[in-house]
């Protein structure tokens, strides 16, 4: 009761308050999950690529913060190369987590991650080891996948 | 404990078997059974208030709670289970105060409760602000109603001296007719004027429904009854502020340690709150 309460308020914040290159849809009959567009920034590897990404707010949201899971691939270091894509670093992990953080930064959060890793506190090592060491074949692979994957 | 006591547990415990597989019926039957073997246990009389809730004996719920806080003074229980009554009853007021009673004690105890309990308070509150809103309204109808027919009275008693001044001669008929025509006509304009003035200052035309930002709770988003505030300055509401300390003992902004002994009680956000929602019920669904 009360995530979905703060839930449909945040969609509200967020309507009236839009972040750029970030689309929100959810289904009324299940306020606990949204369903996102990202738009891949230009001047990254992603540019040019729709990412779809899905929010699921636990029962006891905001006191546990939000799950998120990328449906489209993306060579990224942060985000699982799997069939959950889940991305669970900084703000989102549960021992950093604070009730008061809002989605608003959230979403702001994740399109910091996507213009700028985090190869420290990565969740897939070998991309972020190549991140590191061989930055141009990272991006020449973010861009195939973005090409591959991601285009709509 | 003696054998009556003993026996009395087991119908109880008989009782929330039914209780939690749905048979309340049976289970207020198993509870009676327990209390007249025992009738010195207070959670005898909650449980079977309790099912009394589920079947929807108002009245006899009641009974049961006033009875359970008899025997024991800091029942919340009984409390909690009385507002609901009373809420369904439609006293408002009286659910107000059992549940704000209710809540106390939560707080005093340290009752996992108190999210449950202080959600209750604020129902009740908005019931409240309802019922008044409803009394508001029914005496600005009846008013209005009153000024109408005054209105109406004072045009029948002009047309009836035009209708003599027309039998005494001392106007001709046309000019009467005109003169009543024009008393018609006046008449109808001060009563939609009236009309549009009761509508203008009706509250739903002039206040904008929005809860300002500092009456909210930074978590649950919704207008705080409770408000404490933590070494940041930040205020919260005590009741899902300590939701999230069960889970995390941090500041929910800092994550620096924090315990809700750390906390007080933010009197002038407290007085805030209470009179907006005194005057705006509605903010508790808001």
């Amino acid at each position: 009761m009360a995530a979905q309460k703060r839930s449909i308020k945040e969609l509200t914040m967020l309507n009236n308050d839009p972040i750029d290159g970030v689309e929100i849809d959810h289904d009324d009959k299940d306020m606990l999950t949204w369903k996102i567009t990202i738009t891949g920034l230009e001047e990254t590897p992603y540019e040019g690529g729709t990412f779809i990404l899905h929010v699921t707010f636990p029962n006891d949201y905001p006191f546990k913060a939000p799950v998120l899971s990328f449906k489209t691939k993306i060579y990224h270091p942060n985000i699982s190369n799997d069939d959950k894509g889940s991305m669970c670093l900084g703000l989102l992990r549960p021992d950093s987590w604070k009730p008061s953080t809002r989605m608003t930064t959230v979403l702001a959060f994740v399109k910091q991650i996507l213009t700028t890793p985090e190869p420290d506190e990565a969740i897939e090592v070998n991309i972020a080891k190549e991140f590191k060491d061989n930055n141009k074949e990272f991006t020449k692979k973010a861009k195939e996948w973005t090409k591959k994957y991601a285009k709509r | 404990m003696d054998a009556s006591k003993a026996k009395a547990n087991l119908l109880k415990e008989d009782g929330n078997k039914c209780f939690q597989n749905g048979n309340y019926q049976e289970a207020e039957a198993l509870y009676s059974k327990a209390i007249q073997k025992d009738s010195t246990n207070a959670k005898f009389f909650t449980n079977r208030a309790m099912a009394r809730l589920k079947l929807e004996a108002w009245d006899n719920c009641i009974d049961d709670c006033l009875k359970s806080i008899d025997l024991e003074n800091d029942n919340m229980k009984g409390y909690y289970y009385l507002a609901q009554a009373q809420l369904a009853m439609h006293h408002p007021n009286e659910a107000y105060h059992s549940a704000l009673t209710a809540y106390e004690i939560c707080i005093k105890t340290s009752n996992s409760s108190a999210g449950s309990v202080s959600s209750l308070v604020l129902q009740a509150k908005k019931e409240k602000w309802e019922a008044k809103e409803k009394d508001r309204i029914r005496r600005h109808s009846e008013l209005l109603t009153e000024l109408e027919d005054g209105l109406g009275h004072v045009a029948a008693y002009e047309k009836h001296s035009i209708t003599a001044r027309i039998k005494n001669g001392e106007i001709s008929q046309s000019d009467g007719e005109e003169e009543m025509k024009e008393v018609e006509d006046s008449t109808r304009r001060k009563i939609e004027e009236l009309q549009n003035i009761f509508a203008i200052s009706d509250p739903k035309h002039l206040q904008r429904r929005e809860v300002p930002d500092y009456l909210i709770d930074g978590i649950s988003f919704a207008i705080m009854h409770d408000p404490v505030v933590t070494r940041t300055g930040q205020s919260y509401d005590r009741s899902t502020l300590i939701e999230h300390l069960r889970r995390s003992s941090t500041d929910p902004l800092t994550r620096e340690p924090l315990r809700i002994e750390d906390c007080r009680t933010n009197i002038a956000l407290k007085a805030a709150c209470e009179q907006f929602l005194e005057e705006n019920g509605w903010a508790v669904d808001w």
